[in-house]
């Protein structure tokens, strides 16, 4: 790796993260137990105490609150920049989530 | 016959008052306020306080996520169209009349968190920017944009940390805080901010850090706004516990309630008498604020994100996420009625018609 030197801007930067002379990028939410919007374990499988009491219910009612700001963008399709309008045929999750359409390939 | 002739004209006469009578008695007699609901796909669904029946459905230009209004209720602003937008609403006409957007072709400003001005002549806009250059996208330093409503011209800038999701001013004015990872207090005239009070950063020794989330934040008129806090960080014990951060907006006073261990509170709203707070999530937490403890906890059918309290204090509207709205009596917690709605929904707010 000592020959191999960064040449861009976006390289600096990583190399210079690195070294601790920028500070890292840190997550705007902290690891604390209030329900799957203060923390980054998996969400909709246990909550931040590792149980379901934190979590909505039914998971349906919170696909669309997880998509459209692009809070879970691994699991859900981004809405915000990416996918906007993939739910339009499925308002209501919970009632007609037969019609949800599938993503296909990267954006 | 004159007198037959006569009573007849009465009849006609009497008839068309009456006729032109019906559609404004309809209107004087509807609630003295609406209940707006950002909804899927693209609508707001509007909702009388007195019958509680949808009466209107606004068309927007996209997924709306949250929305305020001014002091009279005249004017509504959500922002939609992924976040790139503010359609502003005529609260009379029920429709869209106008929008905002600071977005250029290679530049994207998004808006999280929004607040008119106590005149109702400004909006306050926190702006989060992404610059497109050649080969990488470059996040632009946040700032809150002072839109000036009569030319939708951007008269002023204040730069913010990152983490904001909710700014709202007090009543008189005329300071705008800003409610995010701390709460700061900017200043408009000055374009900075001038005073930083610590939620995450705590600025009082032994305190423990605060994460508190910046939405649904909702509050009457001249009323306490409320957010639930968890608290991870005692130095002591490590035991993590759950609390209401309570915020004057009259003369931006900041309180804190200790409750206990954590339980679900996703957002809170503070009745108008300033006696009772309402959490809700999966269950309606019911909290004396006098007494600083929890009252009644009353079981949810679903989880809700938000919910608002009429201004009468009588009325709960719960909803957020699931694509319905449940009204319930706020003395009995009785669920009055549930309202199905076309689609999954985001943000309510219940919204005075002074006017």
């Amino acid at each position: 790796m000592k020959h191999v030197k960064a040449i861009n801007l976006r390289a600096q930067a990583l190399e210079a993260r690195a070294k601790g002379e920028l500070p890292d990028i840190y997550a705007l939410q902290m690891q604390l137990p209030m329900s799957c919007s203060t923390v980054f374990d998996p969400g909709w499988e246990v909550d931040g105490m590792f149980g379901l009491a934190g979590l909505c219910q039914p998971m349906e009612n919170d696909l669309y609150g997880c998509s459209a700001d692009c809070w879970w963008p691994a699991q859900v399709p981004d809405e915000l920049v990416n996918y906007p309008g993939w739910s339009d045929q499925c308002s209501a999750a919970v009632r007609d989530w037969q019609k949800i359409k599938f993503i296909q390939g990267g954006p | 016959m004159k007198k037959r002739i006569s009573t007849r004209l009465l009849g006609i006469v009497l008839g068309g008052a009456w006729a032109l009578f019906l559609p404004l008695s309809g209107l004087a007699q509807a609630g003295q306020e609406w209940i707006y609901i950002t909804t899927l796909p693209n609508k707001i669904v509007v909702l009388d306080g007195e019958k509680d029946e949808i009466v209107r459905e606004i068309p927007l230009r996209g997924t709306p996520y949250y929305l305020t209004a001014t002091r009279d209720g005249r004017k509504v602003f959500v922002i939609t169209g992924r976040r790139q937008y503010i359609d502003i609403i005529d609260a009379e006409q029920g429709k869209v009349v106008d929008s905002i957007t600071l977005s250029q072709e290679k530049s994207k400003a998004r808006f999280y968190g929004l607040a008119a001005s106590p005149e109702g002549d400004r909006l306050y806009i926190n702006v989060l920017t992404s610059r497109e250059e050649l080969d990488e996208l470059v996040a632009e330093p946040p700032y809150v944009a002072m839109v000036d409503l009569k030319t939708k011209k951007v008269v002023g800038t204040i730069p913010v940390p990152y983490g904001i999701g909710a700014l709202f001013p007090l009543s008189q004015g005329p300071q705008v805080y800003a409610f995010g990872r701390d709460l700061y207090t900017l200043d408009p005239v000055q374009r900075k901010i001038v005073r930083t009070t610590g939620l995450a950063h705590p600025q009082i020794g032994g305190e423990g850090p605060m994460n508190a989330l910046p939405f649904w934040t909702h509050y009457v008129k001249d009323g306490l706004f409320s957010s639930p806090y968890v608290e991870g960080g005692d130095p002591v014990t490590h035991a993590p516990k759950i609390g209401l951060l309570l915020f004057d907006t009259v003369n931006g006073k900041l309180d804190k309630i200790e409750l206990g261990p954590p339980i679900p509170i996703f957002s809170a709203v503070v009745s108008p008498d300033r006696q009772t707070a309402y959490g809700v999530f999966t269950q309606l937490t019911v909290v004396d604020l006098k007494e600083k403890r929890i009252t009644k906890a009353v079981p949810l059918q679903a989880s809700y994100y938000t919910l608002d309290v009429s201004s009468n204090g009588k009325k709960l509207y719960i909803s957020g996420a699931a694509p319905e709205v449940v009204v319930m009596d706020a003395g009995s917690f009785q669920v009055l009625k549930t309202i199905p709605l076309p689609g999954n929904t985001f943000d309510l707010r219940v919204i005075p018609r002074e006017f």
